[in-house]
């Protein structure tokens, strides 16, 4: 016993003197603990991205192949950011916070709704923009950020040069200039066309040119002069003299890069040795597609446009609210308003039924719907036809039917219609957009044309 | 003796060990000491609004800044514009807080407690991975997210109902997960009527009342359900609502449907049970008038 008690004072004695004697002596890393640091250096990175007085210019692509927009940024000391961009004519240059965090990596995120969240939501969120970055480099002549959301290793890089004293005014001065290569810019020609020709000025190639702005995409579907079919979706980029694609439209191993455009003809124009391609305006498309023959083949059924539902779309054009308003003011007396329009197809036996919604101006009633058929012709020149027949017989139908008017003789036109597949619906209240669309181009009036979207569907 | 030994280095052996663990004092590095500074406390007006009207009186963090870690990374969000926080938090003061003061005694007291610890402000409806969309999520008691906040344009009176009866279905959840809501009582009346989370949406609205539901989102669960009943109980006129959901059709003999009419007629009847739960509920073990809040919210709302 005596020598377990002897045993455990020597180990406590020892003990006593060695246990403490060291930890007085760890000398740390750093001077200071890791909040400060890590607070230290976001504050670095704010510093450099607020100190430059014109702010910095960019531009952004969202992923490879899309778009490329100009982009100035001026970040201010107390976290706010004014984005000037030539997207969409600047309207959604929201003034946003940002934030300089470190989390696994240091990072710049746009806090509040601005551009790059809108170009986040378009294309139903496939176009791969984005707002939250990682910063990869940053110093005073250059910062490199990369997107903190992309998947994979192909990531967006987002390269900010410090802007001169005109950086800003030169993003101002882009926009509103893509707007010139709309469909029916500056004309009541609706469509587009691309042609090339030769040195001789014959055609060797033509096609549609559609162009989509929120994605600042063109769409060309054309065909050359032995037939053969070609189709390109391409990006592009604002310039002030006109367009960039920002990968080239080829023909016959031609690249075609730079369009210039003269403000006299309405057209851009590509030179490139003895081919010239020119964009410029026109009353019918360029190529007639066999998007019909869906409809035919009753692929297509059921097709229509529900603007309670919908509201706007950015692809509807005048010629759809000239008939609305038309119909609307009929309705006025009863307190009334077109709700939406549908048409059935039934191309076996050569019929077509228009479905007419209607209901209480203030929505307290409705919709009602009646019926009209129509006799139906898709010929071998593409074009389809209807013909009014009538009612259905019902009494709302027979009531509304003066009242309509403008609608059943928008469908009525005796030289048809062409018919174009148009992807993905788009509309502002962002519903259904999961669904095709199309649009029904009038052959006698081409600028006026119905976009609606398609309920019954199959590939 | 063995024993006594034993005992005796077991105690030796335990005062060793406490003489080594508390000989030496704590370092000073170890301390204990926030690893966070505290961030210099914003003054730009929208902060200061934030702080005076939710942070202060009802402990509640307002979040309209995108921060990642309060969405779900399947998510696809974008967050709100700045210039409609606070003419969209005035609406949720004048249309969410103020019917609950008035509507007991101790409403105030009522949202000092209950009123959701941090509401996260998104701009439009989360895209869900599958494609669909939601305006609203309530979790865990004490964090409600609103979406959709881009849509507001003032003396729209559609988008203002709409958020709140987002704003109150959420928090009717939060309620429920605070004063245990007899689930039972509900299954009783719809038992196998309910649909689920997947399928909601293969139903209609009018089939809905048919089951004893308001809504077919309602449908999915009893939690749903009533949530649904609460917030429509709150926002809509309520000759409206009787109308809608509460007033039998007489005529089903005439309808070209008339089974269907009948349905609905029993399912009214149903929908009328689950009223009379509800109220009962808010009013004894919530202790809210819940007809009170939908007075002074339809007239803050007109």
């Amino acid at each position: 016993m005596l020598k377990q008690i002897k045993f455990y004072i020597l180990l406590m004695l020892t003990i006593s003197f060695t246990a403490c004697t060291e930890d007085n002596e760890v000398t740390p890393i750093f001077d200071e603990d890791s909040n400060t640091r890590v607070t230290a250096i976001a504050n670095d990175y704010k510093n450099i991205l607020t100190s430059h007085e014109n702010g910095w210019v960019a531009e952004y692509q969202p992923s490879e192949g899309e778009a490329i927009f100009a982009i100035h940024f001026k970040f201010n000391t107390d976290n706010t950011t004014v984005i000037t961009s030539d997207y969409n004519n600047g309207e959604d240059d929201l003034p946003t916070t940002f934030r300089v965090d470190i989390n696994q990596l240091p990072e710049l995120i746009f806090e509040n709704y601005s551009t790059f969240h809108k170009l986040f939501q378009v294309k139903n969120f496939a176009l791969g923009a984005e707002y939250e970055f990682n910063l990869k480099e940053i110093s005073n002549e250059k910062i490199i950020l990369e997107s903190k959301t992309d998947q994979g290793d192909n990531k967006t890089i987002l390269t900010l040069l410090p802007a001169g004293t005109n950086g800003k005014d030169n993003v101002v001065f882009l926009q509103g200039l893509e707007k010139r290569l709309k469909n029916g810019y500056n004309t009541s020609d609706f469509f587009r066309t691309l042609v090339v020709t030769n040195s001789s000025n014959e055609q060797k190639y033509i096609s549609d040119f559609d162009f989509t702005q929120n994605i600042r995409q063109a769409s060309i579907n054309g065909k050359d002069s032995e037939d053969n079919l070609s189709s390109f979706d391409l990006g592009i980029k604002i310039t002030e003299t006109g367009f960039d694609f920002v990968e080239p439209f080829v023909f016959n191993d031609v690249d075609f890069t730079s369009f210039i455009y003269n403000e006299g003809s309405n057209s851009f124009t590509s030179i490139v040795g003895d081919l010239t391609t020119t964009i410029s305006s026109s009353i019918i498309p360029g190529i007639i597609t066999d998007d019909f023959l869906l409809i035919k083949e009753g692929k297509r059924s059921t097709f229509g446009y529900d603007i309670d539902k919908y509201s706007n779309s950015p692809l509807l054009d005048n010629g759809f609210w000239d008939v609305v308003t038309a119909v609307n003011a009929n309705l006025l007396s009863d307190n009334d308003k077109m709700i939406y329009w549908l048409w059935t197809f039934d191309p076996d036996n050569n019929k077509a039924s228009l479905t007419f919604g209607g209901g209480r101006i203030d929505g307290s009633a409705g919709p009602w719907a009646a019926n009209y058929n129509f006799n139906m012709t898709i010929g071998d020149d593409k074009i389809i036809k209807f013909n009014y027949v009538g009612t259905d017989g019902s009494n709302l139908a027979n009531y509304w039917e003066t009242r309509i008017q403008p609608l059943l003789d928008f469908w009525s036109a005796p030289n048809g219609f062409i018919y174009l597949e148009t992807g993905n619906f788009e509309n502002d209240n962002n519903e259904d957009t999961w669904r095709l669309a199309g649009r029904f181009i009038n052959q006698d009036t081409p600028a006026k044309n119905f976009y609606g979207v398609w309920w019954s569907f199959t590939d | 003796m063995k024993t006594q030994k034993i005992v005796i280095s077991k105690i030796l052996f335990l005062i060793f060990g406490l003489i080594i663990v508390l000989g030496c004092d704590r370092e000073e590095t170890l301390q204990p000491k926030s690893i966070f500074e505290i961030e210099e406390e914003s003054a730009a007006e929208l902060d200061v609004y934030l702080k005076e009207n939710f942070r202060v009186p009802y402990g509640t963090n307002v979040v309209y800044k995108f921060v990642d870690q309060y969405v779900n990374p399947r998510f696809k969000v974008v967050p709100t514009k700045l210039d409609v926080v606070k003419p969209s938090l005035e609406l949720i003061k004048k249309l969410w807080i103020d019917p609950y003061i008035v509507a007991s005694d101790d409403g105030e007291d009522f949202l000092k407690k209950y009123f959701p610890a941090e509401i996260i402000l998104l701009g439009d409806p989360i895209v869900n991975a599958d494609g669909t969309r939601t305006g609203g999520i309530a979790e865990g008691g004490v964090r409600i997210t609103l979406a959709d906040l881009n849509g507001y344009a003032p003396d729209d009176k559609p988008w203002t109902t709409n958020l709140l009866r987002l704003a109150h279905h959420e928090f009717a959840h939060i309620i429920d997960q605070n004063f245990i809501f007899d689930v039972q009582s509900f299954y009783d009346i719809s038992g196998e009527d309910y649909t689920s989370p997947n399928t909601w949406t293969t139903i209609s609205d009018s089939e809905a009342i048919a089951r004893g539901m308001v809504t077919a989102y309602g449908s999915q669960s009893v939690a749903e359900d009533f949530a649904e009943l609460v917030s429509l109980i709150i926002t809509m006129d309520p000759s409206d609502f009787e109308a809608q959901y509460l007033t039998l059709n007489n005529d089903c003999g005439s309808s070209s449907n008339s089974e269907f009419c009948l349905r609905q007629n029993e399912g009214k009847k149903r929908i009328k049970e689950k009223y009379d739960i509800v109220v009962k509920y808010f009013k004894e073990d919530v202790r809210i008038d819940l007809l009170k809040v939908r007075d002074e919210f339809l007239t803050n709302v007109n």
